[in-house]
């Protein structure tokens, strides 16, 4: 889809009406350092963004970027506005107010679905995609692989499996069944069956032979063993009794209580839960703020203070985030430990209320018995505190270690019974495990599933990425051929990192050598030449909406030798794209205009920008002359260099295409010829030459020579002058402007309107316009 | 993203599915059931932690429910 029209007014630079038109062509675009060259391409980026500019994402520019959006001398009560019109005649209108709030209409239009990272390009974006992460060169070729389906299925997938370890408590049942099972080994011994032991304690207590061996035999059997040692129990004397409540005080575990508390309560001692609950909503306001940020900048972060690049931004944000919640998680440890220490004192309060141990209870320490008896269980679940923590320690464990001591009095049939029912009970505990062992089995049957699924989407994923970054890469390589040929640096190629996911890299060979990353070796200026190639590698894959692509001032690293295969790449590989291109570079612009087709190029240029309130103007010409013009009022001698200046360039360009012989300049001076230098010789073929055709045969183009002699005149006496010692009229250096625009012009043909230097016939030694109607015969020079 | 392009890797997902499910002869057929269901909601967008606790919850029960076999196992590393 192209784009044939992109109207502007009060916008960014524009005035009260800016209009770009492209017809249905590509489009270069000449203008100086502010004359507005950007406010097109912020346009375009501002509707594709829903209302924002990337490089005015900061601080200054308001909550919806309306200090930067809007021209600064929008009058009262007039609103921003951006009209496109695409070759379907179909019209995208953008209004936006004051304040920033804009209206889309139509609000979805195909527009609205290119995507912005594959449309435009800045010059300081070029190396972007080379210095990003793996995984952020992935996220920005997502959407040409067009996985985009098949990667939210797989992390979904990752959640889900993670949510049915987490809701089934498998790490937790493990747990106790491992436990468990190193009670049993303990118990019975190694490899060791509890049959036996089963089978002596029925005969012992319920006088049964031993049972079969099926399961629910087992569950009957240990049951009648717990329940004849109860009855046991019930039946002793209250004297006896005391030893097994005793015994059962004694197993408390609130020495191990108290230090689970205490440990988790050193882990969080230097946060509260207010700060923590304060920082994460920082940081989720952080993470959206993140990305309007451009890259290039540091941002302070408003959690934790500190100062990160942009780039990097994104990952801090997410690895604070994870931070907090790994405290977020020790405090809910903590939080269960208590409740596990409250339980503990619960038990001991009940336990210790008996009456049978009432006798023993007497021989503790009056404070310690008291203090048991007063504590509040449900206020400590709510708050324990340091303080309350070293009392428990004080006055409860050393009713344990009575316990535990007059337990070792017990005696010995006592002893039995207690040791045959934690038996049993172990014994019961190993059978109701087998329901527990299914359990868990059956669920990392379905974890094993789960996984299995991810790891089949992955595969898919990076089987389909593999396909698509083979051909993008092939594209990449070519490219890189038609800037770079000759160079011994060759391959580049985009891969997929082994053992990673969601990642993508860059590889070239360096004269012979495999290099893992293109920033290893490449100077700036071929890392941005290859910013170029994977930019328009990508966008000639986005093939669904074939959007223009819009080029802002992107050769501006690269030297005069790889600037000028950068023409031949774009109508190599995008003669069926609509391309807009925005220069500064006056020489490149006029080499552009001599090497692009002039069918599917058309060739603007923007005069020098005055003030805010005349805004974004054209020239009505298609050259740069009007740089020179727009300098006449003010600064003439300025003008004048300006005109001279632009006839260098374009001489030496002509001059080169129409084969003139120079004599040799020593050393620098060969390099840099001025105007005045290309006209002698000129001037000299011009009669031999240059010839128009008149009806059916070609003639001397008569006049050529005393337009050519005017312009150089007065180069020769005012251009130079100019140059050297500022002393030029006004009317002066507009009289040198016309005639150096009217030498120019000599060389373009008045039928068809192309360059003398179109077309050539180098059997016949002959440079034509696209008609043939003008011809320069370099063979008679 | 073109509709072909979503369809392709719904089918993608689909064919995934379906032979994993043949290979796992030991999960719940309610569980591949509700698998082939969610295929659809899987690739539309990225569940949120109550949608993916909701049906974690669901799988778990339909699992633990049923007997499945326990004749062939297929073993994943």
């Amino acid at each position: 889809m192209r784009l044939t029209k992109l109207k502007l007014r009060w916008f960014r630079g524009s005035s009260g009406e800016a209009q770009l038109s492209a017809g249905k062509k590509s489009l270069v675009v000449y203008g100086e350092n502010g004359s507005g060259k950007s406010s097109f391409v912020d346009a375009i980026e501002y509707v594709l963004n829903g209302g924002r500019i990337g490089h005015l994402a900061h601080e200054y520019s308001g909550r919806r970027q309306e200090k930067g959006i809007l021209n600064t001398h929008i009058p009262n009560g007039e609103t921003g506005a951006i009209q496109i019109t695409l070759e379907d005649e179909s019209e995208i209108t953008v209004s936006i107010s004051a304040n920033g709030n804009f209206s889309l209409d139509p609000e979805n239009s195909e527009i609205s679905q290119w995507g912005c990272k594959h449309t435009i390009l800045r010059q300081n974006e070029l190396a972007d995609f080379i210095t990003d992460t793996k995984g952020g060169k992935y996220s920005s070729l997502l959407p040409l692989l067009g996985l985009g389906d098949l990667e939210i299925a797989a992390e979904n997938l990752r959640q889900l499996e993670k949510a049915i370890s987490d809701e089934a408590g498998v790490s937790i049942k493990k747990n106790k069944l491992a436990n468990l099972k190193a009670q049993a080994e303990n118990e019975f011994g190694v490899g060791q069956e509890f049959d036996s032991k089963l089978n002596s304690l029925i005969k012992k207590y319920t006088g049964d032979k031993k049972t079969s061996e099926k399961q629910q035999n087992y569950r009957q059997s240990v049951t009648a063993v717990l329940n004849a040692l109860k009855d046991r129990i019930d039946k002793l004397s209250k004297e006896q009794r005391t030893h097994t409540t005793l015994n059962e005080i004694s197993k408390l575990a609130l020495k191990s209580g108290i230090e689970s508390v205490q440990n988790s309560a050193l882990t969080l001692s230097q946060f509260t839960e207010p700060l923590i609950n304060e920082r994460l909503g920082i940081l989720q306001e952080a993470e959206k703020f993140s990305r309007l940020l451009t890259l290039g900048d540091t941002v302070n972060c408003p959690a934790c203070g500190t100062n990160v690049p942009v780039d990097s931004f994104q990952e801090h944000v997410a690895s604070e985030q994870e931070k907090l919640k790994e405290v977020v998680g020790c405090y809910r440890d903590h939080k269960k430990n208590i409740q596990s220490l409250c339980d503990i004192l619960r038990d001991l309060q009940r336990l210790c209320a008996k009456d049978e141990v009432s006798d023993w209870g007497k021989s503790l320490k009056t404070k310690d018995a008291e203090y048991l008896s007063e504590i509040n269980i449900d206020d400590l679940r709510r708050n324990l505190t340091e303080e309350i923590l070293k009392r428990i320690e004080e006055h409860l464990v050393p009713i344990i270690n009575s316990a535990t001591e007059a337990a070792k009095s017990v005696p010995p049939e006592i002893q039995e019974l207690l040791d045959d029912q934690k038996c049993a009970g172990l014994i019961s505990e190993i059978i109701d495990s087998e329901q527990i062992t299914e359990y868990v089995s059956k669920i990392e049957r379905l974890i094993a599933f789960i996984a299995q699924l991810q790891k089949r989407v992955r595969e898919a994923i990076r089987a389909r990425s593999t396909a698509t970054i083979g051909a993008i890469s092939d594209d990449i390589a070519r490219m890189w051929g038609i800037l770079h040929p000759n160079e011994k640096i060759e391959d580049v190629h985009l891969y997929l990192p082994a053992n990673s996911d969601k990642a993508i890299e860059i590889g070239l060979k360096f004269y012979g050598l495999e290099q893992p990353s293109p920033r290893l070796t490449l100077s700036e200026g071929h890392r941005n030449s290859l910013g170029l190639c994977i930019f328009l590698s990508m966008a000639k894959h986005d093939v669904e909406y074939l959007t223009p692509i819009l080029l802002d001032d992107v050769v501006v690293s690269f030297d005069r030798g790889h600037r000028g295969m950068v023409a031949g790449l774009l109508e190599k590989e995008f003669a069926d794209r609509q391309i807009l291109l925005f220069t500064h570079d006056r020489e490149w612009f006029i080499e552009l205009k001599q090497l692009l087709d002039s069918s599917s190029w058309e060739f603007r240029a923007l005069m020098p920008w005055i003030d805010p309130t005349t805004g974004i103007r054209w020239s009505e010409k298609d050259s740069t002359f009007d740089d020179a013009r727009a300098l006449i009022e003010m600064d003439p001698a300025a003008a004048g260099n300006t005109a001279r200046k632009i006839m260098d360039i374009h001489l030496a360009l002509i001059a080169e295409k129409l084969a003139i012989k120079l004599p040799y300049l020593h050393r620098e001076r060969n390099d840099h010829r001025m105007a005045h230098d290309f006209f002698v010789r000129i001037i000299a073929d011009v009669e031999k030459c240059f010839e128009i055709k008149d009806r059916d045969t070609h003639k001397q183009f008569d006049s050529a020579k005393g337009v050519l002699q005017d312009a150089d005149g007065l180069l020769v006496a005012w251009g130079n002058r100019a140059s050297h010692s500022f002393d030029t009229t006004k009317s002066e250096a507009l009289k040198l402007i016309v005639a150096c625009e009217n030498a120019l012009n000599i060389f373009t043909c008045p039928s068809c309107h192309k360059l003398v230097t179109k077309n050539d016939d180098s059997g016949s030694k002959i440079r034509q316009c696209q008609c043939g109607t003008l011809r320069w015969r370099y063979g008679k020079s | 993203m073109k509709s072909t392009e979503k369809i392709n890797q719904r089918d993608s997902l689909q064919v995934i599915v379906d032979s994993e499910c043949k290979v796992f002869t030991d999960i719940a057929e309610k569980v591949l059931s509700e698998m082939t269901t969610l295929l659809n909601s899987l690739s539309t967008k990225e569940m949120t932690r109550t949608e993916v606790k909701t049906i974690a919850e669901r799988l778990i029960q339909y699992q633990t429910e049923e007997n499945t076999s326990e004749s062939k196992t297929h073993e994943v590393n």
